[in-house]
């Protein structure tokens, strides 16, 4: 909350930053037998209604409440490593203790007071992300302290959660209508909130990679494109803005300053419009279809054939602040009615524009006789919407003039962010009876006492020589948390420099080149193939890119490539025909300029030219 | 909960746990645990004697949501709920922790579509009591509510527990001789207090269901695990299918009487028109057994079990068997006047004592056979029958279809 609420407006404070920070587990779900990977397979999909519940206060949670006003039903896709659990279709079975050994071991580490008996809550996310329209959530400690290079940062808590489902298609123009995948609904997440001790976005990032260096040193943490997700809590005394879901590192910091000038702009938009006299009417959508009927704007005819039609409103002494050069109001606005489904607004800052005349505009904003520092707000779409909108927008600016920013956000790739809800109080959370309390055995407290952590440089050290591979990729792998899946790709390839190269060179390589991403069950099938066959590095290469590429399985991928390579006999009867006619002393481009010419199946150029040397 | 609501007090302490001061809400104690609420709003488990509390106050607890409305919109479709428990009507307990029965449906103001202009719905709390409680007395006190429930609305809906729901509602309809209206039971596999709980919709599809021209006993639950299509089936064919699943009640034999979806009520198969007047036959005789056949079953086991009763529904084995050492025993037991009834542990199917030398030697001992009546409906219907009908029509009626629960053929 905003520190306003006395009478006194907030002024700008000290900047306070908090993280949030999740890591996966791997190894069976939280709540069930189910992997926590995924060969990709989709089986059936089933559909849903979320209603938010009151919390065992007898409260309801206003991010649930808002969620509910959007009339939202959700789809779900189930896969290989769900079951009926995650379908919410039987109850959870006995917590993974595997899960919550390891939650303990971090929260020691990071002196943590941990908790002798664990109980699960159910924290209301009405989004569509769990089709329990709860996360299951428990405290395995709190109260820890870590030791930075600027000084301490204190530990609230760290907790033992289940993953969300993962959104996998979401209409573009229909927000609401949103498909999960239940893959990832159920797997272990450790969540570790720090206080508001951190001083800056660089700091940030140290207190993240230290806190990433102890999970990984647990060997249990799961390595995957989402498996790492940050939350940064930043506050300027304009009450507390989450913004959920870094999954980079390196946007931590665009995301912080971002976010600083983005409040000091909206301050200022708030100063100017309270010196007008505030917000004089009320946001009041009314059809203006009519001034609208011969436009030559694609915008508008589309949406009047789909039933549609323009509303217009008096933005109250809101002129030049919804967009300029400083102010984006306007932005705010449209972010929430996308959040109603619709594709956002338009207003007077703006127009004319996008096909839509001055004349149309100057018509519509007669009839509403606003004074000289209003602006018009437009939005297409459906009586019921702009009705729900009017309040929505109403309250979204008495909110901003109290300057009362608190919110959740979500970041997007250039570091700004969008709204998406209300923060979430505390009357999210009510206890989940289906789970039994967890008390911590003798035995699970003894292996949780004696876990150390290590730190980047000895992880680095022990791995460069168990796997023979140079320091440089260690250290890479390392300070990336790649260390669990560098171990299981070994395990595949029985190669620790082939696994390197393929986790730090190919995969991000082709993946860059080819704009998609491998899925990770197949992946490992080839690599599985490849030792078995004992293909060089470049077969298992192409056959990685025709997988990518073409979107085959390991099975048709392999089969391509043996296709489409040459037999080591065919190699040695071509090399052995080029050294007969040009000479044994060809040099090696040469030999393979001229293989390339001859056939057009591949090969290893290393194997030919291990051919010709000896045929010397 | 909802009836201490208005003089909630909540029990803020200021306490010091692993040398950690902080402040809570005392939530309960139980057996020298304490439950501590956070101000995160997680909550902790504690041993009594590992938290100091330093200080003690009672802070007022704002006014919860809670309605004690028991009528709700002011539309033309009149629907009577008698809540009964169950599921449906349950709320977490925070003193145990555990789901426990409630009698609050507040809940079906905000969740019902356009609720309040077409029905008016109104709630009678009857009973609170958990679907394994249920007793054919309770049975008989529900029949006579819905006919209470019928003399003032157009249809009626009993709220249940699912496990026994399929027995409550056969016997309604079989103590139902005429019905004015539409009878609905409605059940829920996830308790309304979790955000997807099967509740809101199954109850919204019932109201729909208990204002169409229905003259039978159905069961609303959902079709599928989506939340867009709910069944009403036929009390007299269902049962609950699965422990778990919202879609865990099926219609055995014959496909649902109706289905709901987008706001409407599509009728599937022909069912009963209404009569123009309740009546109901407000007697059960509970001397009625239910065995499962299984391969140890001994002759004594059976005549154990058999002793105070006037009629045993026998599971048999498919077609409708049992081992030859129970014929001598079964024999015995018809000729002192017990009827000894055969349906099949398959569920689905038929029973057909003719098509195995043991089937006729079973018939020639005596035994009723039930043809495709679902073992737990024929359990119910033997009661009805030894209470309603003279003793000497016993076999007469069983074999009787009666309410739709007999089929005298099965499509493919």
């Amino acid at each position: 909350m905003a520190s306003g609420e006395k009478g006194k407006a907030p002024k700008e404070s000290k900047v306070m930053i908090g993280l949030e920070i999740h890591f996966q587990l791997k190894g069976k779900k939280l709540f069930c037998d189910c992997s926590t990977e995924s060969y990709g397979v989709q089986k059936t999909s089933f559909e849903r209604i979320l209603s938010p519940t009151a919390s065992e206060m007898g409260f309801y949670d206003p991010a649930a409440e808002y969620e509910k006003t959007r009339d939202r039903k959700f789809r779900y896709v189930s896969t290989d490593n769900s079951c009926l659990v995650e379908a919410d279709e039987e109850p959870p079975h006995s917590p993974n203790e595997d899960a919550i050994a390891t939650g303990m071991m971090v929260a020691g580490s990071l002196n943590c007071r941990p908790l002798d008996s664990v109980m699960f809550m159910r924290k209301v996310v009405v989004d569509g992300s769990n089709t329990s329209g709860f996360q299951r959530t428990a405290v395995v400690g709190f109260d820890g302290k870590m030791e930075t290079s600027r000084g301490p940062v204190r530990i609230s808590s760290v907790c033992v959660e289940e993953d969300s489902a993962r959104k996998i298609e979401q209409d573009r123009k229909v927000e609401e209508d949103v498909l999960y995948s239940l893959d990832r609904l159920g797997i272990p997440l450790l969540e570790i909130v720090t206080e508001p001790d951190i001083l800056d976005a660089e700091h940030a990032v140290e207190v993240a990679k230290s806190i990433g260096f102890i999970v990984a040193s647990t060997g249990r943490s799961r390595r995957q494109v989402d498996s790492i997700r940050q939350d940064v809590n930043i506050s300027l005394g304009f009450g507390r803005v989450e913004i959920k879901g870094i999954q980079k590192l390196s946007l931590i910091g665009k995301s912080i300053s971002h976010e600083i000038e983005r409040q000091r702009n909206m301050r200022d938009a708030m100063e100017i419009l309270k010196k007008r006299g505030g917000m004089k009417r009320p946001i009041m959508f009314s059809e203006a279809g009519k001034y609208f009927e011969k436009t030559e704007s694609k915008m508008l005819k589309n949406a009047f054939r789909n039933r549609l039609s323009i509303y217009a409103s008096v933005g109250s002494n809101l002129d030049g602040l919804l967009k300029n050069d400083q102010f984006r109001v306007g932005k705010d606005l449209s972010d929430i009615a996308k959040a109603f489904g619709l594709g956002g607004i338009l207003h007077t800052d703006e127009l004319p524009a996008f096909g839509i005349t001055g004349k149309e505009v100057e018509m519509a904003r007669e009839e509403l006789s606003p004074g000289d520092e209003d602006a018009i707000i437009f939005v297409i779409a459906d009586k019921s919407k702009a009705g729900k909108l009017s309040d929505a927008f109403t309250s979204r600016i008495k909110k901003l003039s109290s300057l009362d920013f608190s919110e959740t956000r979500g970041p997007l790739e250039d570091g700004s962010t969008k709204f998406l809800r209300p923060l979430p109080g505390k009357d999210r959370m009510y206890p989940e009876t289906d789970v039994p309390i967890v008390q911590i055995g003798s035995d699970a407290r003894q292996r949780i006492s004696e876990f150390v952590p290590r730190s980047e440089e000895e992880i680095a050290k022990d791995l460069s020589e168990e796997f023979s591979i140079s320091l440089q990729d260690a250290r890479t792998i390392a300070s990336n948390f790649l260390l669990d899946d560098f171990r299981d790709l070994t395990e595949t390839t029985k190669d620790g420099k082939l696994s390197a190269r393929i986790m730090l060179q190919t995969i991000p390589e082709m993946e860059k080149k080819h704009k998609a991403s491998f899925e990770t069950g197949e992946l490992n099938r080839l690599l599985k193939i490849s030792t078995e066959m004992g293909w060089s590095r470049n077969t298992l290469e192409n056959a990685m890119e025709v997988m990518l590429t073409r979107k085959l399985d390991a099975k048709q991928s392999a089969k391509e490539v043996q296709e489409a390579s040459l037999s080591e006999g065919d190699l040695m009867v071509l090399v052995k025909e080029i050294a007969d006619a040009s000479g044994k002393e060809i040099k090696p481009g040469t030999l393979i300029a001229m293989l390339k010419q001859k056939t057009k199946k591949s090969f290893d150029p290393k194997e030919a030219i291990e051919i010709l040397e000896k045929l010397k | 909960m909802s009836d201490n609501r208005e003089s909630l007090k909540l029990r803020k302490i200021r306490f010091v746990y692993k040398g950690a001061e902080q402040e809570g809400t005392l939530i309960h104690e139980n057996s020298g645990l304490l439950t501590i609420k956070l101000k995160s709003g997680y909550n902790i488990v504690a041993e009594k004697g590992a938290v100091e509390i330093k200080e003690e106050s009672l802070e007022e607890a704002p006014q919860a949501r809670s309605s004690k409305d028991t009528f709700i919109g002011s539309g033309p479709g009149k629907v009577t709920i008698v809540a009964t428990g169950g599921t449906i009507s349950s709320r977490v307990d925070y003193s145990t922790g555990a789901v426990t029965p409630s009698n609050d449906i507040s809940f079906l103001k905000s969740t019902v579509t356009d609720l309040e202009r077409r029905f008016t719905v109104e709630l009678e709390s009857r009973d609170n009591i958990l679907s394994e409680n249920m007793t054919p007395e309770k049975w008989v006190n529900i029949v006579r509510w819905v006919k209470e429930g019928l003399k003032k609305s157009h249809g009626v809906i009993v709220s249940h527990g699912t496990d026994t729901m399929s027995y409550t509602a056969s016997a309604v309809s079989f103590m139902l001789e005429k019905q004015s209206g539409p009878v609905i039971f409605v059940g829920s596999q996830r308790s309304p207090d979790r955000p997807s709980s099967d509740a809101f919709t199954n109850i919204e599809a019932a109201i729909h269901f208990a204002s169409a021209e229905i003259g039978d006993v159905g069961i609303s639950m959902h079709s599928g695990n989506s939340d867009n299509k709910i069944s009403l089936l036929r009390a007299t064919r269902s049962r609950k299918m699965h422990s778990s699943r919202r879609d865990a009640f099926h219609s055995i034999g014959e496909e649902p009487m109706a289905f709901y979806s987008d706001g409407s009520v599509v009728i599937n198969r022909l069912s009963k028109r209404p009569d123009d007047e309740t009546v109901i036959n407000d007697r059960l005789d509970s001397s009625v057994g239910l065995m499962y056949f299984h391969p140890s079953l001994s002759p004594e086991d059976l005549m154990n079990y058999s002793e105070n009763k006037k009629a045993v529904i026998l599971m048999g084995t498919g077609l409708g068997h049992a081992a030859d050492r129970l014929i001598g025993p079964i024999r015995e037991m018809t000729r002192e006047g017990k009827q000894i009834v055969m349906t099949t542990q398959c569920i689905s199917g038929t029973t057909n004592l003719n098509v195995y030398s043991t089937g006729r030697k079973l018939l020639d001992a005596g035994v009723l056979e039930m043809g495709n009546v679902v073992p737990e409906i024929a359990y119910v219907k033997a009661m009805y029958v030894l209470a309603n009908y003279d003793f000497n029509d016993f076999g007469k009626i069983m074999k009787t279809n009666l309410r739709g629960e007999l089929l005298t053929r099965e499509e493919l």
